[in-house]
């Protein structure tokens, strides 16, 4: 079914919206939540929240692309989630390795401070997002959004897995002295 | 903890940054990864060229001296050099003078595709000069409407283009001979690139069109963009590219007959491929008309050449125009009411593509109803924490808001206020407070953009006798492309009890 119509019957307060959403996208979310949890059960569970939220976000939200508003809920729901176990150091899978590798872009004193705004800094890194060219930001956002291995980036853009790291790592490294400038000392 | 809090924060990027990264490899060649070894496999071949001793000339221990080479996004050979001929997919590229800190381009642009322009930048160096590693390019100007939000924070900022003389952000769309002097100067007299040490090195094209890309818009209906300038008698002229989107999987089909007109400004002619197009009568009103029933394989988008009626449009005025659009002509669902706020923005020739529709070709009705859904979501209005928030997407259209009367029901009754509309570019937000019988009004502006659409979103907010409050979000029309804009669109919602809103005529 296409998008809006789902989004339709979200809209119409019709039940089908979350079965037709869970055929349609069901793989794809669950891809996204055990890249981060890496536990299918865990995983299940996320994308089984994923329609709940998505009933409760529909209406009044009228996203613009569907499938990644699932993607987005299903990534905040599964880190919660996995934040919640209090395994994000210890668990497997990329998510420790992604935030490890995230470490990197944070000035070594201060780091971002506790009060700062989830929302500034949101802003900022779609600032930062902007600024870089296209297929830089798409990996990024593959490795750092989606939790992708570097494997499956590397496939996507038909790259070499070392040019996936090294092109992160000149990412983050501009996403530190980003930071820098923007005040997240 | 804090690599955490990046993570989390990253839960909130851009859809279309997301939607981007969904595509497959992209046509487009990768710039940062391909550059290292295209540009080194450059040098190599420039200087088998000769190219050193045009690099012993140019002094390479002056990190801002400029010697360009052509690599990664080319579509041709590089040019050998100052007087060398590129062949570009939409045209030629005369490599006509290489100054200071200048390099000075002839584009001949032989088509109506978008062509973006990028520039290069070394990062670091060893002792000789030579590139050791790249950080990636820069778009320097662009057809795109991004082009601002991608140069801020960059390090192009000290970098001025001339076409044709004057200083512009973009390459005009349409087909031309062009003068571009690509100006480094207050780049290198700034010192610029403290953060990055950089070196201007490598200049290179990347350029790609329509067919290059995956169609990102998403709404169901046409899809319209325009692009203005002038024609070579000075009558305002747009380009329009049209294209129907037919489910939403971000492919577009093509149509075989459209129907067009604008009814609020006179169009002089509309020119495809060379040649004015037909007019026809559909219920007594007069339509352009573009026939593509009997060509082969039409292309998905077409281009076509709106030139008005001399002084109907003057620059730096906002104009809407109004276009009734109909696809194949008796199809009643396919008819689509068109609005187009456009700006005549002198340092930019691409006006993004404001435009919406909605099912009927009836002009802007006289009265509308508009339903709350019962089920709130508990948003805080970041303006004012104590409402409860509703979202009115279910509203936005472009229609002329001015002079009507917008009607708020809740339980409390009826509550009206007539909207004036002061529709600026400014980028600030601001309130703006008229009273007007016992209702305090409020409004203010925001301009959001993305990168297909540019949209200028009016909040306001009645304030009833009874102290009751409702917030509505109108989307009211495109916007110029301004700096520093917010990312974030703030959900303007209504309260719990307000049914309805509905929009009348004045009387």
């Amino acid at each position: 079914m296409e998008d809006y119509k789902i989004i339709e019957l979200y809209f119409a307060r019709d039940e089908r919206a979350i079965s037709e959403s869970s055929l349609k996208y069901g793989k794809y979310c669950f891809a996204v939540a055990q890249n981060i949890l890496f536990s299918p059960e865990d995983a299940e569970e996320c994308v089984n929240d994923t329609w709940l939220k998505g009933w409760q976000s529909m209406p009044p939200q009228r996203p613009s692309y569907l499938k990644l508003f699932f993607a987005k809920i299903t990534r905040n729901l599964s880190f919660n989630k996995r934040k919640a176990q209090d395994s994000v150091k210890r668990g497997a899978g990329e998510l420790p390795l992604a935030i490890e590798e995230l470490s990197e872009c944070l000035p070594a004193q201060g780091l971002v401070e506790e009060e700062v705004q989830a929302r500034a800094l949101q802003k900022a890194l779609n600032r930062f997002l902007a600024s870089l060219p296209q297929r830089e930001r798409s990996i990024f956002l593959r490795r750092y959004f989606f939790t992708e291995p570097f494997p499956a980036i590397a496939r996507r853009y038909r790259l070499k897995e070392a040019n996936v790291r090294l092109i992160l790592s000149r990412t983050r490294a501009k996403l530190k002295l980003f930071l820098e400038k923007e005040g997240y000392k | 903890m804090k690599a955490e809090q990046l993570y989390e924060a990253l839960g909130g990027v851009d859809s279309r940054f997301l939607f981007e990264s969904e595509k497959k490899r992209s046509k487009k060649p990768f710039i940062v990864g391909g550059l290292c070894a295209v540009v080194a496999l450059t040098l190599v071949v420039s200087m088998l060229l000769g190219v050193a001793a045009v690099a012993r000339t140019l002094n390479l221990a002056d990190p801002f001296r400029m010697g360009f080479v052509l690599g990664a996004a080319m579509t041709s050979a590089p040019p050998k050099g100052i007087d060398s001929t590129q062949t570009i997919k939409h045209g030629t590229l005369y490599y006509k003078a290489e100054g200071e800190n200048t390099l000075t381009l002839i584009l001949e642009k032989t088509s109506f595709k978008k062509m973006d322009i990028h520039l290069a930048f070394s990062l670091n160096h060893d002792k000789r000069g030579t590139p050791t590693a790249y950080g990636g390019d820069r778009v320097l100007f662009s057809t795109s409407p991004l082009v601002r939000l991608l140069c801020e924070n960059s390090i192009s900022d000290g970098v001025t283009i001339l076409i044709n003389g004057k200083k512009r952000s973009s390459i005009p769309r349409m087909k031309g001979k062009y003068e571009i002097v690509i100006d480094f100067s207050d780049l290198a007299a700034a010192g610029y690139g403290t953060p990055y040490k950089m070196r201007l090195s490598p200049f290179y094209l990347l350029e790609y069109g329509a067919d290059d890309e995956v169609i990102e818009e998403d709404y169901l209906g046409a899809s319209i963009a325009y692009t203005h300038g002038e024609d070579e008698q000075g009558r305002p002229a747009f380009t329009m590219e049209v294209g129907k989107l037919t489910d939403r999987s971000y492919t577009y089909t093509g149509f075989e007959k459209l129907y067009f007109n604008c009814t609020n400004f006179p169009l002089e002619k509309v020119i495809y491929e060379g040649k004015a197009l037909p007019k026809e009568m559909i219920g007594g009103k007069s339509y352009y008309l573009l026939d593509l029933s009997s060509a082969q394989r039409p292309e998905i988008t077409q281009y076509l050449r709106l030139v008005f009626k001399k002084d109907a449009l003057k620059k730096g005025e906002w104009v809407r125009l109004e276009m009734p659009v109909y696809y194949n002509g008796s199809e009643e669902e396919h008819k689509r009411m068109l609005y187009l706020n456009v700006s005549n923005i002198n340092d930019s020739d691409y006006i993004s593509p404001i435009i919406d529709y909605y099912d009927s070709l009836e002009d802007v009705p006289a009265g509308i109803r508009y339903p709350v859904p019962t089920v709130l979501p508990e948003v805080k209005d970041p303006y004012n924490p104590h409402f409860k928030l509703y979202s009115f997407e279910r509203i936005k259209d472009y229609r002329n808001w001015e002079g009507r009367t917008v009607f708020v029901y809740g339980s409390g009754g009826a509550y009206y206020c007539t909207v004036t509309m002061n529709v600026t570019d400014s980028k600030e937000n601001y309130d703006q407070v008229l009273v007007h019988n016992g209702i305090t009004y409020y409004y203010r502006q925001e301009i959001s953009i993305s990168q297909r659409e540019s949209l200028l979103y009016v909040y306001f907010m009645i304030d009833g006798e009874n102290g009751r409050k409702i917030h509505c979000k109108i989307l009211l029309a495109g916007s110029p492309l301004l700096g520093d804009l917010p990312w974030n669109n703030t959900e303007m919602t209504a309260e719990a009890f307000i049914k309805g809103i509905e929009i009348r005529e004045n009387s």
